[in-house]
């Protein structure tokens, strides 16, 4: 009976630690991709994002720590090293070759984050 | 490095827990489905202790599925006889009077010299002097010798003749077993007469034997489970 408690109370944690880790990580990423998308839009009308890319990288340095619980931390290295390269990109002198660069990256931190939400998120593909 | 040490000692704490409620059970005791979880456990609490990347929960919600499977299959083949069969076999007679039951062996992909390596493990060299032998499910040897080759005791000095015969489960927790009564050439009717005899009823019986010669032994269910 002991045991049995055990396992029921094993099972509640499991489901419960589940529950939290995809609504968390969802959530979390889901922020961050509408942070890079006010991002791109405010660059395509021509303002400096400077400031933002900064902002979201100060929360993302915070959030990483608890996302590292669950998240493959090669995963989260790749979003902040793009995040990184984006900020550097931007405080170089603007010419069309660095705004390719600067585009490019941003998408970077999306797709990785799309990566992420996939991975933490249960469908067949991860089954298999 | 120390997040290394931190991880290992996580992983260690994780894992003591986890076969502390699994149950203490020796390597060579292992029921087929605890040895599978126990490697299993082994090898998924390597992972993340090797590979930095991949984060604890990982290892520990895959420690602790296991253990919620293992204890869940421990309770289920506690009450059905039919799923414990399934899980983890059943004890096979592989020495009957003496004689090696050759298909018995066959089933259980045993050659003789398995069979005389664990024989001679119980300190018998002569298998003529075996009444029964039977191989448990854990890969154990049980042998009883025939009376002529047991070493006396004060009863026996003390009785006039002395036969071996095998006790078998007829019924365990509750359930009556149709196939040790079909080899012991009994009936359900003559097991009801016995517990009526000890007014006894099936579902209040934990385990009763009986031997060839009709000698029985019954272990009534503790109350309230205690």
């Amino acid at each position: 009976m002991k045991r049995f408690s055990a396992a029921i109370i094993l099972t509640a944690f499991i489901i419960i630690s589940e529950f939290i880790c995809v609504k968390y990580i969802n959530r979390s990423c889901e922020k961050y991709i509408g942070l890079i998308d006010k991002c791109k839009t405010a660059y395509f009308d021509g303002e400096n994002i400077g400031d933002d890319l900064e902002e979201i990288k100060s929360q993302w340095e915070k959030d990483e720590n608890f996302m590292s619980f669950f998240v493959n931390h090669k995963n989260l290295s790749d979003v902040d090293s793009a995040i990184k390269t984006a900020i550097n990109i931007n405080n170089r002198k603007h010419n069309d070759k660095y705004e390719i660069a600067l585009n490019e990256q941003i998408n970077n931190v999306t797709v990785k984050l799309l990566e992420i939400k996939e991975e933490i998120n249960f469908n067949l593909k991860s089954i298999a | 490095m120390t997040a290394s040490i931190i991880r290992t000692i996580i992983i260690y704490f994780s894992i003591t827990v986890a076969i502390r409620l699994m149950g203490k059970r020796q390597i060579g005791d292992m029921q087929p489905n605890e040895l599978v979880v126990t490697l299993l456990i082994s090898e998924i609490a390597a992972i993340p202790l090797q590979d930095q990347s991949r984060p604890l929960s990982d290892g520990i919600m895959a420690i602790s599925v296991l253990v919620v499977l293992e204890i869940i299959m421990s309770v289920i083949t506690m009450k059905s006889f039919f799923i414990r069969k399934l899980m983890s076999g059943q004890s096979i007679v592989i020495i009957k009077n003496g004689v090696i039951d050759q298909k018995a062996m066959k089933s259980v992909r045993m050659t003789v010299l398995d069979l005389v390596e664990l024989l001679r493990g119980q300190n018998v060299f002569d298998i003529s002097s075996v009444a029964f032998a039977v191989l448990e499910v854990n890969g154990d040897l049980s042998v009883l010798l025939k009376s002529a080759n047991q070493p006396a005791t004060v009863k026996d000095v003390t009785s006039a003749e002395r036969t071996t015969t095998l006790p078998l489960p007829v019924i365990i927790d509750g359930n009556i077993i149709d196939e040790t009564l079909l080899s012991l050439q009994l009936n359900r009717d003559k097991i009801t007469e016995i517990l009526k005899q000890n007014s006894l009823k099936t579902k209040q019986i934990f385990l009763m034997t009986i031997d060839r010669n009709g000698k029985y032994n019954i272990v009534k269910k503790e109350e309230n489970g205690k």
